[in-house]
């Protein structure tokens, strides 16, 4: 063991949970290391539908957690406005649908609060072209769309200006315990293959499905399943506000905008393995048959790939001695001294996206409850900075497209981006789908680590158009090397490694139009620029 | 109304591929554009059910439709570029929300919204020229103006009951600047025996899409699905001397009118050579053409080549005996979007106008024959030899013929 | 009505018209849009992306033996088309050679147009790129090209065109711009001055992207030769290839002139059926159907890539004329008045959905053939 860092809490998992309690911490002035085996949002908290729930989805079924969806909907829309947008949202009745659940939705919202108002038909078909024109009645909630990454980054990084700190690309390798106590993390740089061990007084476990495996290396029984669901991504974005359907919450029944995309899902097939990112083909098309009902022409509309995520669900049977704190029946909060007699360790798991803030407030509660630390919860009130820039990169050359993505995207990086963008080759289209210049891809490069394309993807929606790639993979990984910021062999592995990676999530969803630009891809690669087999062999 | 999320779904088929940019003439000359992959599939998903995002460049483009022709996969880029015009129109003529809200407003709006797109016709000769001349008519002025009114009515009287009728589209081209074609035109239908009414007709509008005009084009396309419908639902045939304006009755109103009026009146709209090609076919078409020692060059106008109807002119002229016709295969003559571009593309527009010209000179034509008039104004220009329309020709043959018995 | 009508404008549909026309057929070509010669790179494969001989190729591809005098005259009587068209092609089939692409890998082609040249293993190579081209990167193309070729020594230079562009700048933009002679001039002379600078020797061979001039592309070969002292090559990539386009120009324009009927923006979406035979067509112009006829057909519509066969939940479709197909798309009995030509001779002909250009130049070659043998209505009576 080289290295040894010490520090108050360790917190394994850099998804959205992980990212609020660093910040949470980090607000309460407590010393943490979140540590991450991938990129930040390798897991579940970048392989969801980020619909900002209203609770309305819950308000039949589950009340007590569209309580707590509305009143975090409201307080993020307020502290982290960078990464949502309020599109409102509607729920639709059709023909099909019962009349009483409809009915007792209505006295449910009312009952909880969540604000509902009905508007006419017409109004709705006017506004959204694409909806069933059978739809009996459509109601609007304050449902929003969630940018799971920019939320992810920003909270990220409020957290690392406040003080804290973040190892991506670490895995933790093992938990080190001392009579009954647990004391520390081994980890091993994922790139390197360097290890190190990180001292600490607690560490928090919000590994989401990899839940099971850290609590096993503590030697704490622990019961997650896995529950993964299929979404898809359509090629442009075709309405305006998320598109609910108004039953008993089922498959295939929401459509979420998601800047230039809308999004559809979900599904959901136990799985075991955490890492199981599979997609199958007959599971996607009962979805769309279901989705169908609310999108009449969602056949004739290209989809551009799938993707898939998973719910960690936590089964309460497993507990060696008391149950746990159950936050509510969706989220768990398990005090592994109380629960089984092992100090120092907590677990974080469930719940929603949208509720993360609320599940770090309430595991750092606790963290301070043991640490003897006397600070309230602030994020309720402090707010991330934003995304929107209004009338910066006036002066830069580039497209009124690209400039209107950067005023919507480039947030605190704005500075450094305008003034690199002062010089020519910097304002350069790499992406031309979605407007995205060299200046800003090498403002969402790492400073030290490798050169990867999916890192730069979710910082800048590189390759996240219709083309998925085809052209942007190569021009971005060519001029990383050109540039000095990758060796030949990263920018090629890179370029590789992202072309079959964009080839899995379209392959499932490859037939008319999609079909083609999978061909263009391959075609452009193996015959154009010459890789032959080369780009077989990374698949 | 304009609405920005227009229910045009082609542009989420586009590959990227390029095939659009490599064949737009005006990208080909200027990097001033942004091309049409960009300004239409493109630029059209990135604002779909978004904020609008107004891009200046969009003035280049001409609506050539070279685009449409080159796109293999259908994509409608004409159509999208032509909203982009629109929503540049209105975005800096005022508040595009304001403009959507208020459509009764809308022609006094227009007027004022008008003074920002001219700039474009400015940089652009030809359709300057043509512009300068329909900025003259008053807005809602009606066509067919007296001259026309007169002769159609001693016309008629000669030729009633006729078995084929058609409804002729003059076009403002003939109507203003070539009442000799429309002479030409009724000639040749009269050595036919074909009855032509000439119906209450206005602009065709694609001079106005090409201003980003929409509204004023939708306007005009309704006005005439009409009029023209009236005369369609009668048994007459729809005939257009113009090449852009058959395709706006053919294509055009599809997409920014989209009724099923639209669609009817389309399937009765003929060009004036797929008209008389028809007839041949038919074996309908008097033949009695007399030779004709000239030798001409054959410009295809881009307005005609996006019909999807071979080569109408062509095939009619080669009818004539004797005559000797080429196609000059010289693509756009593009270089309409060209000239008074920046100082530094005018060495390239020269150069792509001399080639036409190099070929015109070449194949040692006496003069160089095409339907469209924007394209003849190029001609004129670039070089010295004379200009017609194929139904001039076919007249005088047919004149000859009349002569010689 | 016609003759002939080709469906399609890929390489195989315009070379089908253009030969059509020279046995004097009247002919028409209906296609929905361009080919994908203008994705392609100009230079035509055996075995697309791969480096088989002509052996494999052959097997591949199950041709007779007999099929090799052919492929030899399509070859030839391609070749002569070009030479005519002011864009000559070299190479052949039984002697592949190495050039470099866009990403400094090497692959083995056919037949490619004078503005290429092999790369050789030993000597020496200065790749040059432009800063406003984004599409090729000499310094990366280089280290790429350096694995390939451990004996050559390669070096690299930037120079810029002088032109900026709010839209991404293209292989062919930059060939377009490099037909101005002074853009030209201006670019030679800022690379004999960087090679200076850096002190790199002149070189046996300067590696440019696929922009060498579009209409002037031999005077801009010409003078990059001549100037620089030494052999040029474009390494053609990312499309569009200014390689391909000229291709594809000059066949278009040579379609035009010798009188082929272009039905551009227009689908074919059936036919009409005497029999065993093909009456018409059914085409589409927005919106409209009509119907198109002719004595015989040549089915041009490409591969999956190309749009003759589409690929859909239910399986692969033969797309224009909807002709029955096995599940791997080879189409099961062809109406006796139609010729596959190209990729659209069904999908177990195609690699990732397209075919190389010689298999192209073959198929075409025998279809025009095969039009002259059934005469009945056929070309000897046009
Ligand atoms: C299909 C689907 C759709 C959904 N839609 C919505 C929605 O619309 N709205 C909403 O509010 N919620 C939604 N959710 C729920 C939401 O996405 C999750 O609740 C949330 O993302 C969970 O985040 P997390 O941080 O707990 O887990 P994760 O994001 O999975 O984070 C766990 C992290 O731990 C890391 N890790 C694991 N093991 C190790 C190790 N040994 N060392 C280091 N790091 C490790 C992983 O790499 C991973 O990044 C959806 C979920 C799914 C599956
Ligand atoms: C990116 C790329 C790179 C390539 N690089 C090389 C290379 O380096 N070397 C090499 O040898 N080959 C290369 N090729 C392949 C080569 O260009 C093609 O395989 C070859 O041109 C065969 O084309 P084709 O004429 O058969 O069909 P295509 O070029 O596919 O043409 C099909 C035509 O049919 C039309 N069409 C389709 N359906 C209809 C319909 N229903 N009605 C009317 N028209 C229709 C289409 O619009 C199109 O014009 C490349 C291809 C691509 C895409
Ligand atoms: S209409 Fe003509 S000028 Fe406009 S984008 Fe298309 S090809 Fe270019
Ligand atoms: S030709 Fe069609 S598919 Fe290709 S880039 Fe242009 S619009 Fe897109």
């Amino acid at each position: 063991m080289e290295e040894v860092l010490e520090t108050q809490v360790v917190v394994i998992g850099g998804g959205i949970t992980g990212a609020g309690i660093l910040r949470d911490l980090a607000l309460r002035g407590i010393k943490a290391i979140l540590v991450e085996q991938g990129d930040l949002g390798h897991g579940t908290s970048t392989r969801n539908h980020g619909l900002l729930h209203s609770g309305g989805r819950y308000a039949v079924r589950d009340p007590e957690a569209a309580v707590e969806s509305y009143h975090e909907n409201l307080i993020l829309k307020k502290t982290i406005p960078g990464s949502i947008e309020k599109t409102g949202g509607l729920f639709v009745k059709l023909p099909e649908d019962d009349d009483d659940y409809a009915q007792k939705w209505l006295r449910s919202c009312k009952k909880l609060g969540i604000p509902v108002e009905e508007i006419p038909v017409e109004q709705a078909l006017r506004e959204e072209p694409y909806l069933n024109k059978k739809a009996q009645a459509v109601f609007c909630v304050p449902d929003g769309a969630v940018d799971d990454f920019t939320l992810l980054v920003d909270v990220c990084a409020d957290a690392v200006r406040r003080g804290a700190k973040t190892l991506t690309y670490h895995k933790v390798t093992d938990i080190v315990t001392e009579q009954e106590r647990v004391v520390g993390v081994c980890i091993r740089d994922v790139l390197t293959g360097m290890e190190k061990e990180i001292r600490a007084d607690i560490v928090v476990n919000a590994a989401g499905p990899w839940g099971m495996e850290i609590a096993g290396m503590a030697g704490v029984p622990l019961k997650i399943i896995n529950n993964k669901g299929m979404l898809v991504v359509f090629s442009h974005r075709f309405n305006k506000r998320v598109i609910n359907r108004l039953r008993m919450p089922g498959d295939g029944d929401i459509f979420v905008p998601a800047h230039d995309v809308t999004i559809f899902g979900t599904t959901g097939v136990n799985t075991e393995n955490p890492n199981d990112f599979s997609l199958s083909r007959p599971e996607l098309e009962h979805m769309l048959a279901d989705g169908k009902a609310l999108i009449p022409s969602i056949d004739d509309m290209r989809l551009i790939r799938a993707y898939s995520g998973s719910r960690p669900l936590y089964q309460t049977s497993a507990g060696r001695g008391s149950s746990g704190r159950d936050v509510t029946r969706g989220m768990a909060l398990l005090d592994h001294h109380e629960r089984d007699g092992m100090d120092g360790f907590i677990t974080i798991t469930g719940g929603k996206l949208t509720t993360f803030r609320l599940m770090a407030e309430k595991t750092v509660d606790l963290v301070c409850e043991k640490l003897g630390v006397q600070a309230n919860c602030t994020t309720n009130v402090e707010t991330v900075s934003g995304r929107r820039t209004g009338d910066s990169f006036n002066k830069a050359d580039i497209a009124p497209a690209a400039r209107h993505k950067l005023r919507n995207w480039a947030g605190v990086q704005a500075p450094k981006i305008e003034s690199a963008l002062k010089e020519e080759e910097s304002s350069h289209i790499v992406c031309e789908c979605e407007q995205v210049t060299w200046a800003e891809i090498e403002a969402a490069m790492p400073e030290k680590g490798s050169f990867r394309l999916g890192g730069i993807r979710r910082r800048t929606r590189l390759g996240m158009g219709p083309c998925q790639g085809t052209f942007c993979n190569f021009r971005a990984a060519a001029l990383a090397a050109e540039k000095g910021r990758a060796t030949i062999e990263e920018a090629d592995g890179a370029l590789l490694h992202a072309v079959s990676e964009r080839k899995k999530g379209m392959g499932v969803v490859a037939t008319g139009e999609t079909a083609r630009q999978l061909l263009l891809m391959e075609t452009i690669y193996r015959v154009s620029l010459g890789f032959g087999e080369e780009a077989h062999q990374n698949v | 109304m304009l609405d920005p999320n227009i229910l045009e779904t082609t542009y989420e088929k586009c590959l990227k591929c390029n095939a659009c940019v490599a064949s737009c003439p005006v990208s080909g000359v200027t990097l001033d554009f942004g091309g049409p992959k960009h300004l239409g599939p493109e630029l059209k998903r990135l604002v779909d059910n978004q904020q609008i995002i107004d891009d200046k460049r969009i003035e280049f483009c001409t609506l050539c439709g070279n685009c449409d022709m080159s796109c293999p996969e259908n994509v409608h880029v004409s159509t999208l570029t032509a909203y982009a015009k629109a929503i540049h129109t209105e975005k800096s003529g005022f508040s595009f929300r304001d403009f959507v809200l208020s459509n009764a407003e809308l022609v006094g709006k227009m007027a004022s919204a008008f003074a920002p797109v001219t700039n474009m016709a400015m940089k652009m000769k030809p359709i300057r020229k043509m512009m300068e001349k329909m900025m003259g008519i008053p807005e809602d002025r009606q066509f067919p103006n007296y001259q026309f009114k007169n002769f159609n009515r001693v016309y008629k009287n000669k030729t009633s009951g006729s078995k084929r009728k058609v409804a002729y589209f003059v076009g403002c081209y003939a109507t203003y600047n070539a009442p000799e074609v429309a002479g030409s035109f009724v000639k040749v239908m009269e050595y036919n025996g074909i009855e032509v009414a000439i119906p209450r007709q206005k602009c065709c509008g694609i001079p106005m899409l090409a201003n980003g005009r929409m509204n004023r084009a939708q306007k005009n396309a309704s006005d005439n699905i009409e009029s023209l419908l009236a005369y369609t639902r009668r048994g007459y045939d729809v005939v257009a001397t113009c090449t852009s304006c058959s395709l706006a009755l053919k294509k055009e109103y599809l997409s920014i009118n989209g009724t099923d009026e639209a669609r009817e009146l389309a399937a009765h709209v003929y060009d004036a050579d797929e008209y008389l090609r028809m007839l041949k076919e038919e074996g309908e078409l008097n033949v009695n053409l007399a030779p004709m020692k000239d030798r001409a060059g054959y410009h295809a106008p881009c307005h005609m080549r996006a019909q999807g109807m071979g080569n109408p002119a062509m095939d009619m002229l080669e009818l004539i005996p004797e005559y000797d016709v080429q196609d000059l295969g010289a693509g756009c003559c593009g270089q309409c979007g060209t000239f008074g571009f920046k100082k530094e593309k005018y060495d390239v527009s020269m150069k792509l106008g001399r080639t036409m010209a190099e070929s015109v000179k070449d194949l040692g034509a006496d003069y160089t024959v095409t339907e469209c008039g924007m394209c003849k104004n190029q001609l004129d220009q670039l070089t010295d030899k004379a200009v017609k329309h194929p139904i001039q020709i076919l007249a005088e043959s047919y004149e000859r013929a009349k002569r010689a018995i | 009505m016609y003759d002939v009508v080709v469906i399609g404008q890929g390489l195989s549909g315009m070379l089908s018209a253009i030969w059509a026309r020279e046995e004097g057929c009247r002919t028409a070509l209906v296609t929905t849009g361009a080919g994908k010669i203008m994705q392609s790179t100009g230079v035509m494969d055996l075995i697309p992306g791969s480096d088989g001989n002509l052996n494999e190729w052959m097997g591949i591809y199950h041709l007779g033996s007999w099929q090799q005098s052919r492929l030899n005259d399509a070859i030839r009587k391609f070749k002569t088309l070009m030479n005519r068209l002011g864009y000559p092609y070299k190479g052949e089939p039984q002697d592949l050679i190495p050039i470099v692409t866009g990403s400094g890998r090497i692959k083995h082609t056919a037949l490619y147009p004078e503005t290429i040249s092999p790369v050789t293993e030993e000597g020496s190579a200065v790749v040059v790129g432009f800063n406003e081209l984004t599409d090729f990167q000499p310094l990366f193309i280089r280290k790429n090209l350096q694995k390939e070729r451990p004996l050559l020594s390669i070096d690299s230079i930037r120079i810029h065109l002088g032109k900026y562009s709010q839209r991404l700048m293209t292989q062919l933009d930059a060939a377009r711009l490099l037909d101005q002679r002074d853009i030209r001039t201006d670019c030679i002379g800022q690379i004999k001055k960087q090679m200076a600078q850096k002190q790199i020797g002149r070189p046996d061979l300067f590696i440019f992207p696929a922009s060498l001039g579009e209409d002037e592309w031999k005077e801009t070969v010409g003078q990059f030769h001549s100037e620089l002292r030494a052999k040029v090559t474009e390494a053609p990539g990312m499309p569009p290839n200014a390689t391909a386009i000229r291709l594809n120009d000059r066949l278009k324009r040579e379609a035009i002139r010798s009188g082929v009927r272009f039905y551009a923006d227009t689908t074919v979406v059936g036919a009409n059926m005497d029999g065993e035979e093909i009456k018409s067509l059914r085409i589409k112009t927005s919106g409209r159907v009509s119907n198109l006829s002719g004595k015989q057909f040549i089915l041009a519509t490409g591969g999956v890539l190309g749009g003759g066969f589409e690929i859909t939940p239910e399986g692969i479709k033969e797309s224009a004329l909807h002709l029955e197909t096995d599940s791997s798309g080879v189409m099961a009995r062809l109406p006796v008045n139609l010729y596959p030509v190209g990729a659209s001779k069904g999908v177990q002909m195609i690699c990732h959905g397209i075919v190389g250009g010689v298999y192209t130049l073959l198929s075409t070659y025998e279809a025009v053939c095969g039009l002259r043998q059934s005469v009945t209505g056929g070309v000897g009576n046009a």
